[in-house]
């Protein structure tokens, strides 16, 4: 606060504390400032022209919200890549011509266009996005379609969308979609697991591929289901709202029953709903989505079921309801966390 | 996008990350700067399209160009002259063969807020008409004047980092301060007399 004793108008203007309280008034920085001047009276009439002037030099900032700046960053990452067959790169502004190289590049670029781009085509490299143990991701894909990626899964998203193919994406591991409907032109959105093909026409719905077998759950609009091995015996299956599917690589088949959907995507609002599950199944969850392996003291403690809602935000949050449920404590060793009783 | 990590890091370091090429660093210094490099160009330049471009243009430029880049340990500054520079380029010089060959920025450039009449400071002791002059005079001020108040203000910034972002030492950018705060005293504009004590007694009851 000594600091103060002899500001000017201008060391006001520049301190971040000053600058902070005249704009959002709090009851502890109104205190230390009337204590501020309280202290220094001479500083008063100076106080209160900078604090007039901060307020008067008030404009409108725009407020970008965190989806339009991710399509920002989207959109960037796919000029880097894509640029060269973008028929508005013709169209581009000044800004990419004004070098003079570039306008030579364009030139080259021309002449080879016609030849290359069926190679180009082909050519493109996916966007990949991949997950850590106990890391979640949202994104946002170019058709303002929007996945969340789950903990410790792999999503790669082919660039190369144009107006009217399909929209394809390979997914490993788990993820939530929430596909935008394209209506004008019937573009279908799909999503490749190792066995199966998801088609969908605007929709939300999980996928989970982690195990041995691939599941899907839909929780909004229509999808089909379309099996990659030639050899499997069952056909493509509709799925209707409130489906889980699970394909079981082992004999190809299609199991099909009527779930409470939100237990299957409930990951993606940070909790996790049981029914009547078993904590070996709660471990092997453990193990895909933070990577760490859990032992159970007595054998039998595997075998308890729960039936409730856990948040999960992080994996200390998910361990102390786990241990307050369960009656246990949890000890973690490295890469491993025991059920102790 | 979850990048928690990257927010404990000091600038320094996630400069540094950048650098030798972890694109999620790269990403989050791009969600961090990005709506400040908009509204900052903005003032510039009232073309939404063209100042995304740019930015987005500066950001691959930087990519393309990180390891040669210098290290900072500040990357806001950083990020905010060179926006300045292109779009000011892109404003001003009309002739493409300066944009290729000046690598110097004109004297003059615009500098446009748009203030807002919808001032929270009103309450009785300060009229909206001695507001509204303010503002008037405000609005006149010259560019680098405006500017050096809206780096203050808006980008939150220090003496030292708007120098940075404009090119010119710090006793340079104390001055264009002072002299707003002149022609702002001559014309009698910042008269409070005795609300400033006030003000504080409404404030903290």
């Amino acid at each position: 606060m000594e600091k103060y004793h002899n500001y000017s108008l201008e060391d006001f203007l520049a301190d971040a504390t000053f600058r902070k309280w005249v704009k959002t008034q709090t009851v502890e920085s109104n205190q230390f400032w009337e204590d501020v001047q309280i202290q220094f009276p001479n500083m008063k009439e100076t106080i209160a022209q900078a604090r007039l002037l901060v307020l008067s030099y008030n404009i409108e900032e725009k407020e970008l919200s965190e989806e339009t700046i991710s399509q920002a960053w989207y959109g960037m990452k796919r000029k880097q890549l894509a640029v060269y067959t973008q028929k508005n790169y013709l169209q581009q502004n000044l800004i990419i011509r004004n070098k003079l190289y570039r306008i030579a590049a364009t030139l080259t670029f021309l002449t080879l266009a016609s030849i290359a781009i069926w190679y180009n085509y082909f050519r493109f490299e996916p966007m990949i996005y991949e997950t850590k143990y106990g890391q979640v991701q949202t994104i946002a894909l170019p058709d303002g379609s929007k996945v969340i990626l789950n903990a410790n899964s792999r999503l790669e998203i082919n660039l190369a969308w144009s107006d009217e193919g399909s929209r394809e994406v390979n997914l490993k591991g788990e993820a939530f979609f929430e596909v935008e409907k394209k209506p004008t032109n019937k573009q279908k959105f799909i999503v490749h697991t190792a066995d199966l093909d998801v088609v969908v026409l605007g929709t939300r719905f999980n996928v989970n591929n982690r195990q041995v077998k691939t599941s899907i759950v839909l929780t909004e609009g229509s999808v089909k289901l379309a099996i990659r091995d030639s050899k499997a015996q069952a056909n493509d299956l509709m799925m209707q709202v409130g489906d889980l599917v699970e394909f079981s690589k082992a004999d190809k088949s299609f199991t099909k029953q009527r779930v409470n959907t939100e237990k299957f995507s409930s990951w993606k609002d940070n909790k996790l709903i049981f029914e009547n599950t078993q904590i070996a199944d709660i471990a092997s969850l453990i193990k895909e989505t933070y990577g760490l392996d859990v032992l159970f003291e007595d054998e039998k403690m595997g075998r308890r079921k729960i039936s409730g809602t856990i948040p999960s935000e992080n994996l200390e949050i998910l361990l102390t309801s786990l241990e307050t449920i369960f009656n246990v404590k949890i000890v973690r060793k490295q890469q491993q966390l025991i059920f102790e009783k | 996008m979850k990048e928690i990590s990257f927010l404990s890091l000091g600038d320094a370091d996630l400069w540094q990350k950048f650098k030798s090429g972890e694109e999620e660093a790269f990403a989050h210094i791009f969600r961090t700067h990005y709506q400040a490099m908009i509204n900052y160009g903005l003032k510039f330049f009232n073309d939404m399209a063209l100042v995304e471009d740019c930015v987005q243009e500066l950001f691959l430029e930087l990519w393309k160009n990180k390891a040669s880049l210098s290290q900072t340990d500040t990357i806001k500054p950083y990020l905010l002259k060179s926006i300045r520079r292109k779009i000011i380029k892109h404003a001003t010089m009309n002739s493409k063969f300066k944009k290729l060959f000046l690598n110097i920025l004109p004297k003059e450039y615009a500098f446009e807020v748009v203030f807002s009449h919808e001032s929270q400071l009103i309450n009785n002791q300060v009229s909206e008409e001695k507001i509204k002059n303010l503002q008037i005079m405000l609005d006149k001020l010259p560019a680098r004047q405006k500017e050096v108040l809206y780096l203050l203000f808006y980008q939150d910034m220090s003496y030292e980092e708007i120098s940075q972002v404009m090119s010119m030492n710090y006793q340079s950018a104390r001055n264009l301060v002072h002299r707003a705060i002149k022609l702002l005293r001559e014309n009698n504009l910042l008269e409070t007399l005795i609300i400033s004590f006030l003000f504080m007694k409404t404030f903290s009851a």
